[in-house]
């Protein structure tokens, strides 16, 4: 179209500028740099509007700032004329809800319809160009952080030193934050402190005179603080911290610093240290930068816990690697076919080849070759991942072979085997030592079996030769009658001598008088040693000894000097303990061969007395079977004695009478070697009752019951007799009873008070000796004793007796002297009880406190104590001259509270329980006893 | 006045810098009367010194003591002899100028000459500012300037903006300049240059004669009214400035810009660049229809052109055409549009672009007449600039090859 006017022209003048704004709106670049865009936006607008004024703001951490302003000198500015909302005003708020920021502009005229939409398209295109951005950013900053960790990677794997590591992560702290002091402490946990390691930057040499940093002290101490809680500090102002003035001075006003961030070193939540670091201007570390300084940490803390596990990991490998090398056992490693890899010290010096000569190569010509197929054996199942057991036979260097107890197991890497372990132990010597012990156990063996002299002294001397080195060895035995030493076997040599043992000269003759070995390194040296024919220059003996009888000696000789050691010694020590039982048991034998014939004879000499003895006799074979009856027991069984009873043979357990007297089982004792004795009735065949006494004891040959001895004799007489002597003593004791009664009688006759007090004494005394469980005959003792126990007070006047008010010294005195007066009357008579002495003592008391002779405890005869608290319960429940009754109460309460103080507690508990439980009265007429 | 310190230390304000100095900060003093009278003189005498007299004598005649002279020179000239010789007449009154590549007079340019335009009246207030480090710190010296000028207390007025023309990013000072004084300011002027041999350039204030820096006046209390245009059309399709630093362009629709440029006319031999190029420059244009035009000025080797001012990356523009007869009708309707703005104008300031004086060559009296056509009677007075600083639209922003005309009037009247 060709504009024909000046209003057309100014009309497409009009349209072409519309439509190039639009394209240069629509071009707007998405600039990585907020200022480039900034420059960009703020340019085009203005000359494409004609803007009077422009601000262009961006949002962040929630505050507008300025990116580009015309026409304005502030933000402040800006914010104050975009609330007047003139006509020729426009503001969008860029992102969601103006998260992105501001854009206002402000023009001279009104802002028509067409200028809005190309505003807006300005606004949105602004919009996008910030997200852009701000993606961009983002992404840079997460490739930065990527780089950054990327870097602390590369530090921490870069094997640096730990020093330098923290270095590194200190100098890319610096590279990707920046910082003007940068401070890395590490915690002492010991101290409680943090101990400077780096310091960068502002105040450097201040800080590095003041490395430690105690935690908890101060408040100021962020850094302190961090380390205690395991959180990053911040604060915006070194100057509000309540920092000493020499802080201050030196070095935050000196460097001009102002906000600090410390954030804890951890690694897995174990502080270990802290990074901190100040900037000169108020700063405020944004969150990414506290993300990334938190990554930088982490990084620090890996390398500090990855380097005192390395640390440790040396000392372990160290430790380890002392305890492999010095190990008593040898150790070594094959890998999968069964080369060398590692063996150490121990196995270098027992098989005499050091390991370089064996490395990398197999193990298979080292080994015995009897022995190689089932070690090859073992190294498959080994791989295969089982641990095996062997002893194997190996090749010394120097041609010799020793003996290896090896414990192996497989090495594993990634779930495979690839190689083994082993331990072995060089069981060379056990082994042999075995053998050894394995010769003299056949040799224990053969002993056992054999009780010939002879064939038991040629085994032992083979044996010795089997398990020792010697050039003449011999057996001697102790000839007891002619007290010499004999030569019973003997190897290597040919004299045969017999050496004195009183006085003799000779090792041997020593080691049988003093029962103790010997080992004589060098016979030179040796005063006791005989020469011999050949020059023996080293001997060793020792006895043959059991249950301390020395029967001999095992005695071996060498032509080398110290042939023989300690280990020598018990091994022959070992087989002579062997020979010597033999010997004895051989012996022993014998000697119970002589027995036997001895008691055969003594047997057969026992056979004429038995046939005379009034005493009846029966022996019993070993199934209990009556053997041999003599004629009085032919007569006590009822048959004549000339003739064989029917009980002959037959089990004594089943002969009638036997059983009917109950006493079958009696004999089984006999069969465990038990005596047995009885005295019970016996009838005869023909119906004769005996009483009689049975006695048996058993024979046995060692352990064997070989029979039985049985005595029997008939104490029929003998019983009635003591039957007749029971019926008398009783009758004479009644009549004692009664005398005694009679006689007490006689004496309470003059005090009419205490009539029946001794009787009533006796009741009580007897009733308490019964309840505490004494015999019937010291019950009598006391019976007799109780009735008598005042026949003393026959003695003093009656008048005192009766006398109604309380006695004089004197009149007490007389009083106390009646326990005396009837011991006086009553030790005359001889009882078969000791009276006299109860009634001496029944006033005396626990303590001692009683009379005539202060006896105390158990120097007071029980029957007296007993009497003793009866007199007193009696005494007090009755009435007195003197004294009303105090009733019984009264008395038992006395005798309870003085129970074991004046009183015997027993006799005192039996008491109380005769009255309280028992319901004990005394009787009035009676004895009752 | 100071030098531009580093950024990093304080300024000392205006007010420090000049006390004790014996000036006025609020205003100049005081004029005979209210009503605004003008002057201007002109000389050709080959003497700095007397050259400078001479023509503020020319111009005080008629004004009388003045409050503001313009001075624009050429680079014949010692700048500071001529100054003196200004300063020597107009004695305290606030002198603003630069050295330019003509003065232009009612009847031509003058291509070594003196021009001086003073004012005088009770009401004028004026503020004078030189700042030096331009090129270097284009921003801060707008910035800087503003501060200075808002010093003098005036809160209304037009800035008369005389930039060193060879200094880059001048766009920055308009920035810094009208961020730090705002959009309550009407912004006026042209950038310095010399005799189009792009050697050095001057400006000046009352205090020094500076290069390489900002001189600005701030006018208060008279009216004034300005007109901006051109006259060039879009020639054709637009195009797409892809690729541009500063005052280079590199690309104009991905291709390198020469040849793009190029393209459009056929192929044309580098060395007649020039020729094209000041016949048919870059306009970029605004939503309301106005172009701002950027001026070609080389090829460089690499295929890259070399602007006057600086063409921005992302710019859709068009390459211009423009008449002699258009360019002409423009620079009068532009005049007409400037005095009407105010009931009386007094006095005409003429900021034309020496590239219109190029191209038209002879026919440049014609463009003068035009202009003197729409003013009548009124004075006017002006210099060829290597760049203008007006609006279009109340703001200020940079031009190429345009007519930028001030009238200043008479503060009685009203509008």
């Amino acid at each position: 179209m060709i504009p024909k006017n000046n209003e057309e022209i100014s009309l497409y003048k009009r349209i072409i500028a519309e439509l190039s704004v639009t394209t240069e709106l629509a071009t707007l670049s998405f600039s990585d740099s907020l200022k480039s865009l900034a420059e960009e936006v703020s340019e085009k607008a203005v000359r494409l509007f004609n803007l009077r004024s422009f601000a262009f703001l961006s949002k962040e951490k929630g505050e507008l700032r300025e990116v580009s302003l015309w026409g304005f000198k502030n933000v402040k500015d800006v914010l104050r004329k975009a609330k007047e909302n003139k006509s020729n005003q426009i503001k969008f708020h860029l992102g969601k809800q103006g998260k992105l920021g501001l854009l206002f502009m402000e023009q001279v005229s009104p802002v028509t319809v067409k200028e809005r939409k190309l505003y807006l398209l300005l606004a949105r295109k602004v919009e996008d160009a910030l997200m852009h951005m701000k993606i961009t950013q983002e992404r840079k900053s997460a490739e930065k952080e990527l780089r950054v960790l990327y870097k602390t990677a590369t530090i921490l794997n870069s094997g640096l030193e730990l020093d330098q590591t923290l270095e590194k992560i200190v100098d890319a702290i610096n590279e990707v934050i920046g910082f003007h002091n940068c401070s890395l402490h590490l915690l002492d946990k010991e101290r409680n402190v943090l101990v400077l390691k780096i310091i960068r930057g502002a105040g450097s040499d201040y800080w590095k005179l003041r490395k430690i940093v105690p935690i908890g002290k101060y408040e100021y101490n962020i850094c302190g603080l961090a380390a205690l809680d395991g959180e990053p500090h911040y604060v915006r102002d070194l100057m509000e911290l309540d920092f000493p003035e020499e802080v201050k001075k030196n070095v935050i006003e000196k460097y001009n610093l102002r906000s600090y961030l410390c954030i804890p070193i951890k690694f897995k939540e174990e502080v270990l240290g802290v990074i901190s670091i100040m900037s000169q201007e108020y700063r405020k570390f944004s969150e990414n930068e506290r993300g990334l300084l938190s990554t930088f940490a982490d990084q620090a803390g890996q390398a500090i816990a990855r380097t005192r596990i390395l640390d440790s990991l040396r000392d372990s490998e160290e430790k380890y690697r002392t305890m492999v090398e010095s190990a008593n056992d040898l150790i070594w490693i094959l890998d999968r076919k069964g080369n060398f890899i590692y063996s150490n010290k121990r196995a270098e010096e027992v098989s005499g080849y050091k390991f370089k000569d064996w490395e990398g190569k197999s193990f298979a010509p080292l080994i015995v070759p009897e022995d190689l197929p089932d070690i090859q054996r073992v190294f498959k199942k080994t791989l295969a991942g089982k641990p095996q057991s062997y002893r194997v036979r190996v090749y010394k260097k120097d041609g010799g072979i020793f003996i290896l107890s090896v414990n192996t197991a497989p090495i594993f890497e990634k779930g495979k085997a690839v190689g083994t372990i082993s331990f072995g132990r060089d069981i060379t010597e056990r082994v042999e030592m075995e053998r050894k012990i394995s010769a003299i156990y056949e040799l224990n063996q053969k002993m056992a079996l054999s009780l010939d002299m002879d064939e038991i002294t040629t085994a032992a001397l083979d044996t010795i030769e089997n398990i020792l080195n010697f050039t003449s060895s011999s057996l001697l035995l102790i000839d007891e009658e002619k007290n010499e030493l004999y030569i019973k076997g003997k190897r290597g040599f040919e004299i045969d001598i017999r050496l004195p043992l009183n006085g003799g000269k000779g090792v041997t003759v020593w080691v049988a008088r003093t029962g103790k070995p010997i080992i004589i390194p060098d016979t030179r040296k040796e005063p006791r040693y005989v020469k011999g024919k050949r020059m023996m220059l080293s001997e060793m003996a020792v006895p043959l000894v059991v249950k301390g009888k020395v029967l001999g000696v095992l005695n071996v000789e060498n032509e080398r000097l110290n042939a023989f050691g300690e280990e020598d010694l018990k091994l022959l020590q070992t087989l002579a303990s062997g020979i010597a039982t033999a010997i004895e048991n051989i012996r022993l034998l014998e000697n119970l061969r002589e027995s036997e014939k001895l008691y055969k004879s003594l047997f057969e000499l026992n056979e004429n007395i038995l046939e005379n003895s009034p005493i009846g006799i029966i022996k019993l074979d070993n199934e209990l079977k009556i053997s041999y009856e003599n004629p009085e027991m032919k007569i006590i069984i009822g048959v004549h004695p000339g003739k064989e009873s029917k009980a002959m043979e037959m089990d004594i357990r089943k002969i009638p009478s036997v059983k009917k007297a109950g006493i079958s089982s009696l004999f089984n004792k006999l069969l465990k070697g038990e005596k047995i004795s009885k005295e019970t009735f016996f009838e005869s065949i023909y119906g004769k009752r005996t009483y009689i006494s049975l006695r048996g004891a058993p024979i046995f040959e060692g352990k064997k019951f070989k029979g039985a001895i049985i005595t029997v004799e008939d104490i029929t007489e003998k019983r009635r007799t003591e039957e007749e002597l029971k019926k008398s003593l009783a009758k004479l004791r009644k009549s004692l009873i009664d005398t005694a009664d009679a006689l007490s009688a006689a004496v309470e006759s003059r005090d009419p008070y205490t009539a029946g007090h001794q009787r009533r004494v006796t009741q009580l005394a007897c009733a308490i000796a019964r309840e505490m469980g004494l015999p019937e005959e010291q019950i009598e003792g006391l019976k007799i004793a109780g009735l008598l126990h005042d026949i003393g007070k026959i003695s003093i006047p009656s008048e005192i007796l009766s006398k109604p008010a309380k006695l004089n010294e004197i009149e007490f005195e007389l009083m106390k002297s009646h326990p005396s007066v009837g011991y006086e009357i009553l030790k005359k008579i001889d009882f078969p009880w000791p009276v006299a002495e109860i009634v001496l003592q029944h006033h005396e008391r626990l303590n001692g406190s009683g009379y005539p002779q202060g006896l105390k405890g158990d120097d007071i005869l029980l029957e007296a104590r007993i009497l003793g608290v009866a007199d007193v319960v009696e005494a007090m429940s009755s009435h007195r001259p003197y004294r009303p009754a105090l009733g019984i109460d009264k008395a038992l309460e006395e005798i309870s509270k003085n129970k074991g103080i004046l009183y015997d507690p027993q006799v005192v508990e039996a008491c109380l329980k005769l009255f309280s439980e028992k319901k004990f009265k005394f009787a009035d007429k009676g004895l009752n006893i | 006045m100071p030098a531009i310190h580093h950024l990093a230390v304080k300024r000392p304000s205006f007010l420090d810098r000049h006390k004790g100095k014996g000036y006025n900060i609020k205003c100049n003093e005081k004029i005979r009367g209210l009503a605004m009278r003008e002057g201007i003189g002109y000389s050709q005498s080959e003497n700095s010194y007397e050259a400078g007299k001479e023509a503020a004598l020319s111009a005080v005649k008629s004004s009388g003591k003045p409050g503001l002279t313009f001075l624009f020179t050429t680079d014949f000239y010692n700048q500071r002899k001529v100054l003196k010789g200004v300063k020597e007449v107009v004695e305290s009154s606030r002198i603003i100028g630069f050295c330019s590549g003509g003065i232009i007079t009612e009847d031509g340019v003058l291509q070594k000459g003196i021009g001086v335009a003073t004012l005088s009246s009770e009401r004028i207030r004026a503020m004078t500012s030189l700042q030096k480090g331009l090129g270097e710190n284009p921003g801060d010296v707008g910035k800087s300037t503003g501060e200075a000028l808002l010093s003098s207390g005036i809160n209304e007025g037009t800035v008369f903006i005389f930039p060193d023309g060879f200094a880059p990013n001048l766009l920055e000072m308009i920035h810094g300049l009208y961020n730090m004084m705002g959009p309550q300011f009407s912004f006026a002027g042209g950038a310095s240059g010399d005799n189009l041999r792009f050697f050095k350039t001057y400006q000046f204030t009352e205090d020094n004669v500076e290069s390489n820096a900002l001189a600005t006046a701030l006018l208060g209390g008279v009216p004034i009214g300005t007109g901006i245009g051109h006259g060039w059309k879009p020639a054709g399709e637009t195009l797409v400035i892809t690729k541009a630093e500063e005052k280079r362009v590199f690309e104009i629709n991905g291709l390198p810009a020469f040849k793009a440029y190029t393209d459009f006319f056929g192929k044309i031999p580098e060395e007649k660049f020039p020729e094209y190029g000041m016949k048919y420059p870059l306009g970029f244009p605004g939503i309301h229809g106005d172009f701002f035009i950027r001026d070609p000025l080389k090829v460089n080797p690499d295929g890259s052109i070399d602007f006057v001012t600086e063409v921005p990356t992302n710019a859709i523009g068009h390459i211009m055409k423009g008449s002699i007869k258009e360019l002409i009708e423009t620079a009068g309707t532009v005049a007409k549009i400037a005095v009407g703005k105010i009931a009386k104008p007094q006095l005409v300031l003429v900021l034309d672009c020496i590239s219109r004086y190029l191209l038209m060559g002879k026919e440049f009296k014609r463009e003068l007449k035009a202009i003197k056509k729409a003013i009548g009677n009124i004075p006017m007075i002006g210099a060829l600039t290597f760049g203008e600083i007006g609006s279009f639209k109340q703001v200020p922003l940079f031009h190429n090859k345009t007519t930028l005309i001030v009238a200043i009037g008479n503060n009685d009247s009203e509008k």
